[in-house]
């Protein structure tokens, strides 16, 4: 019992830690996952044909919420992660008597909460933007949560793996350009080459996942893309805080 | 392991791939519980490359590490977060946490309670004249500041070793002395403690032993006065000049001996110790009392061994 309370305040303290960043960088957090998707959403309501609204209104929705999440998770916490890891922030980390799952799993928890607005922006904005229903929101929540664990995992190993914060930023902005496209775009307007990148997206499940809700409705198809985007969250975590953690040279 | 060594490193070696380059060469010495060891060494030695060893940071290509009597596992060794806390050469980049919390979280992590980690963080920032800072991210800290707060996060926990990379560079000389009496305070609370140095006339007065690192190697290993007593043949002359002297230092130099420095108006010279004396006249008695500011004999020092050997 006590190893358990000793184990939880540890993850408390870790997760404060990691939460203090906000002090320093809450206005890119809102502003950066913000912006960008919001007027992406604009401007595809200003380029299609309002007939195509309904057929396409939800796809570009979810798809910029999950590129709100995309930009956080992935882009800022690559650079993060690259930082510290450059700037000897991990070092400190791993010479304290703390687990590298706890260390993983405060960092992503706190990058999907620095996500969490700029989701909640371009849901409600975008819902607004084409005439979708905001009344089963709150489907919302599990897929923001799971997305961002899932996606925060792509951004630590590009962290982990990019020499530095520089090119951190540009291999995550790559990695946030392809959720970008396959995220937005309709699967049919598609080449057909591209499905199996698409598969092995966890944002394609968290875009399916998000559509219903745009809806108003709730139906057992989120839960197999809720269940395949917990299963890619438990797979970058464990790669995160495995195989692709830098070894001591 | 109960009376182990807290480190012994045995025939340890590390080389670089890429370029290659032996930072650490064959390295074999052992550190006690209560002990305080330095390493000093011209910037290149292998002073840092060793110490990222004993924490686990770098894997030596080939010897051994053993913390408390056991082989040290790198980057996977759990002992290594719970007995040793590491002070690095580099800056924290950590800018966001406020002074008060990053000593108390670090605290915490280490295993204290709430109530415990916030007092000790209180009697830190004291010691550490950190108190009117308590509540300033530390980005927003001078270099010197955010350094005192980095020794303040290094010794809260009390862990039974302290390793600590250059802790007194970018601290002013007023609070180098509290460090110092900090750090032996601590050795004399049983914990072992590794210092990487420049500062080694002051560093001198807290170190039992002393390594000294030349191209990755140890080229002297003792405690001070076993060091010291290498040059216990020679005394060192130190004469200032007055300031409206118009006496030449090298001149003043030439007199005492071949071996001798000159940095503006003051001459230092080494002499074998049985003549110190009686040059100590000649000088005054050449030249002046009235051209002299100050006329002194120096024992060696582990500052003046040091530069004798590297």
């Amino acid at each position: 019992m006590s190893l358990l309370v000793t184990r939880v305040s540890r993850f408390r303290v870790l997760l404060a830690m990691q939460m203090a960043r906000l002090r320093t960088s809450w206005r890119p957090y809102l502003i950066v996952s913000s912006a960008m998707p919001l007027g992406i959403a604009v401007l595809m309501r200003a380029v299609i044909d309002p007939d195509q609204v309904e057929e396409f209104g939800r796809q570009i929705v979810a798809g910029c919420a999950v590129l709100a999440i995309a930009m956080t998770a992935i882009v800022m916490l690559a650079q993060r992660i690259a930082a510290l890891k450059e700037n000897g922030g991990l070092d400190y980390y791993r010479s304290l008597p703390i687990t590298r799952a706890a260390l993983i799993t405060s960092v992503l928890l706190s990058f999907a909460v620095f996500a969490l607005p700029g989701t909640i922006v371009v849901l409600g904005l975008g819902a607004a933007l084409f005439d979708l229903s905001a009344a089963a929101m709150w489907s919302a929540v599990p897929v923001w949560l799971l997305g961002s664990f899932a996606l925060a995992g792509i951004g630590v190993a590009i962290g982990f793996a990019a020499p530095d914060e520089q090119l951190a930023g540009m291999y995550s902005n790559l990695a946030m350009m392809t959720v970008l496209f396959l995220g937005i775009l309709p699967a049919a307007r598609l080449p057909g080459w591209l499905d199996p990148v698409r598969a092995v997206l966890p944002s394609t499940y968290a875009v399916n996942a998000l559509k219903p809700g745009l809806d108003g409705v709730v139906d057992a198809g989120q839960i197999s893309d809720l269940l395949i985007l917990a299963l890619f969250g438990a797979i970058s975590f464990w790669a995160v805080a495995g195989p692709l953690w830098p070894r001591s040279e | 392991m109960r009376n182990a060594p807290a480190y012994e490193v045995r025939n340890l070696t590390k080389v670089y791939a890429r370029p290659e380059v032996m930072a650490n060469d064959g390295l074999t010495f052992s550190v006690e519980p209560g002990e305080s060891f330095g390493l000093l060494g011209a910037n290149g030695a292998g002073k840092t490359t060793l110490v990222r060893q004993l924490v686990g940071l770098l894997v030596p290509t080939s010897g051994e590490v053993r913390l408390f009597g056991e082989p040290l596992r790198p980057g996977r060794d759990r002992r290594v977060g719970r007995t040793v806390a590491y002070l690095p050469q580099d800056a924290l980049a950590l800018g966001e946490f406020k002074v008060e919390e990053a000593i108390r979280w670090t605290g915490m992590l280490r295993g204290y309670d709430t109530g415990r980690a916030k007092n000790e963080a209180n009697e830190l920032m004291d010691v550490l004249e950190l108190g009117n800072v308590r509540d300033r991210q530390l980005r927003k800290l001078s270099g010197g500041q955010r350094r005192l707060v980095q020794i303040g996060m290094t010794l809260v926990g009390r862990l039974p070793v302290l390793i600590l990379d250059e802790p007194t560079s970018d601290i002013d000389p007023a609070l180098r002395g509290r460090i110092w009496e900090l750090i032996a305070s601590r050795v004399r609370a049983g914990a072992a403690v590794i210092l990487v140095t420049h500062d080694v006339a002051e560093a001198e007065h807290v170190l039992d032993r002393v390594a000294i690192l030349e191209r990755g190697r140890v080229i002297a290993l003792g405690t001070p006065g076993e060091l010291k007593a290498r040059l216990s043949h020679r005394t060192r002359i130190e004469v200032v000049l007055a300031p409206d002297s118009e006496v030449d230092p090298h001149e003043v130099a030439r007199t005492i001996s071949e071996d001798r420095k000159v940095r503006g108006r003051r001459v230092s010279a080494w002499v074998p110790a049985e003549d110190a004396v009686s040059m100590l006249e000649k000088v005054v008695s050449t030249f002046g009392l009235d051209a002299l500011e100050d006329v002194h004999l120096v024992t060696p020092t582990l500052e003046d061994v040091y530069l004798e050997l590297t």
